[in-house]
């Protein structure tokens, strides 16, 4: 191990991010505008200058060590941006990565798909379910078979059927998918609107006109249903985040 | 010498994996360390050491965080994480097999690691994993 190497356990501040101070030497300036020409347009301006930060350190440490190795500062800064790689060879490794990225952010996109529609499908299912228990209540206390009490019920299986059904939906996709889980939400809850409607004008034994159900369902799931959904959602995500940054402090420690 | 190029190449997240196994570091010491460790045999452009890095943070694998030194320089020190110590695991069995079999192939040893005619072979740079 190259102990001198190694980040001291004393006297370290953590950042998130670098100062972006040039180096004072010209050739690893144009040398690294070189290279992150190649990543110019695929990252946000924010990672590409901690990026150009990280190699610019590694450069300069490269230059010192070569100056104690003999180099004039000349000729340490010409072997280090060799040993670092030509501008091509590096911004080409920059695009292979750069593809890998593309193509594992559209895995990730496919997998948090298939696991918000894994969620929602049934929550969609049970919210049917209760409003058809909804649907039956009140058709038994209009035909007298049921006393007025079960109005208490009723509500609170409405309120569940309307609010609180997208929550757990939302949360648990937020958490499990790899990223963009509000994005996902909207799209699956946008995906399932419409079947929604359908399935809820053509419920047996309903005391509406199926447009009429149609246009109510239509209505609660736009209200409710997407906001609330993706707003757990985004929770979900967030507090993912938040727990997988508190696993890297654990490991970094 | 573009086999041994592209052998590194793929090989690049292997040798970062292995290297952190053994504590934090930041990519100018992963560099030195993998020179060191390979005897100066494994010299790959240190600038490719960056992308491999990026992928690596991408899936989860290592972590990465910039830290102020006492001097005042700033540095971007990786660490590795359980998923990527399985991960070394795993690519550690799978190039160890993968060797072996190449071994056998090109070299007539057995898995002893010795030909039949008592040579061992040219594989003695195989990186230290």
């Amino acid at each position: 191990m190259l102990e001198n190497h190694q980040p001291e356990p004393q006297g370290i501040s953590k950042r998130s991010l670098p100062s972006d101070i040039p180096s004072l030497e010209p050739r690893i300036e144009v040398y690294l505008e070189e290279v992150c020409a190649s990543f110019r347009a695929g990252l946000p301006e924010e990672t590409r200058s901690a990026l150009r930060a990280e190699m610019r350190v590694h450069l300069e440490e490269r230059v010192a060590a070569n100056v104690e190795l003999g180099d004039t500062r000349e000729e340490a800064v010409s072997r280090a941006l060799e040993q670092f790689g030509e501008s091509k060879q590096v911004g080409r490794a920059w695009q292979r990565e750069r593809r890998g990225t593309l193509l594992a952010r559209g895995a990730s996109a496919k997998l948090s798909g298939r696991i918000a529609l894994l969620l929602y499908v049934p929550s969609c299912a049970l919210a049917l379910f209760l409003l058809q228990v909804v649907n039956t209540i009140i058709l038994g206390m209009s035909a007298g078979y049921m006393s007025p009490q079960t109005v208490p019920t009723i509500e609170a299986i409405s309120y569940m059927a309307a609010f609180l059904l997208p929550v757990p939906a939302g949360l648990l996709t937020g958490l499990l998918a790899q990223g963009r889980a509000v994005r996902t939400t909207f799209r699956t809850l946008c995906l399932l609107w419409l079947p929604m409607a359908v399935c809820y004008a053509f419920r047996p034994s309903s005391t509406q006109s199926p447009l009429q159900s149609a246009g109510a369902m239509l209505l609660a799931f736009g209200l409710f249903w997407i906001p609330i959904g993706c707003a757990s959602a985004g929770i979900g995500g967030w507090l993912r985040k938040k727990t997988t940054h508190l696993r890297q402090r654990l490991v970094l420690r | 010498m573009d086999t041994e190029r592209e052998l590194l190449k793929g090989n690049t997240p292997t040798l970062v994996l292995a290297v952190l196994a053994d504590g934090p570091m930041h990519g100018y010491a992963m560099a030195r360390e993998i020179e060191r460790r390979s005897d100066n045999a494994l010299k790959f452009k240190e600038g490719t050491l960056y992308p491999a890095l990026h992928a690596l943070e991408r899936e989860e694998f290592i972590t990465g965080e910039w830290q102020r030194e006492g001097g005042g320089r700033e540095r971007r020190v990786y660490a590795i994480t359980p998923a990527g110590l399985a991960a070394l695991e795993q690519r550690t069995r799978t190039w160890k097999g993968f060797a072996s079999a190449i071994r056998r192939v090109i070299g007539g040893e057995t898995d002893a690691g010795k030909s039949p005619t008592g040579t061992t072979g040219d594989l003695k740079a195989e990186p230290a994993l």
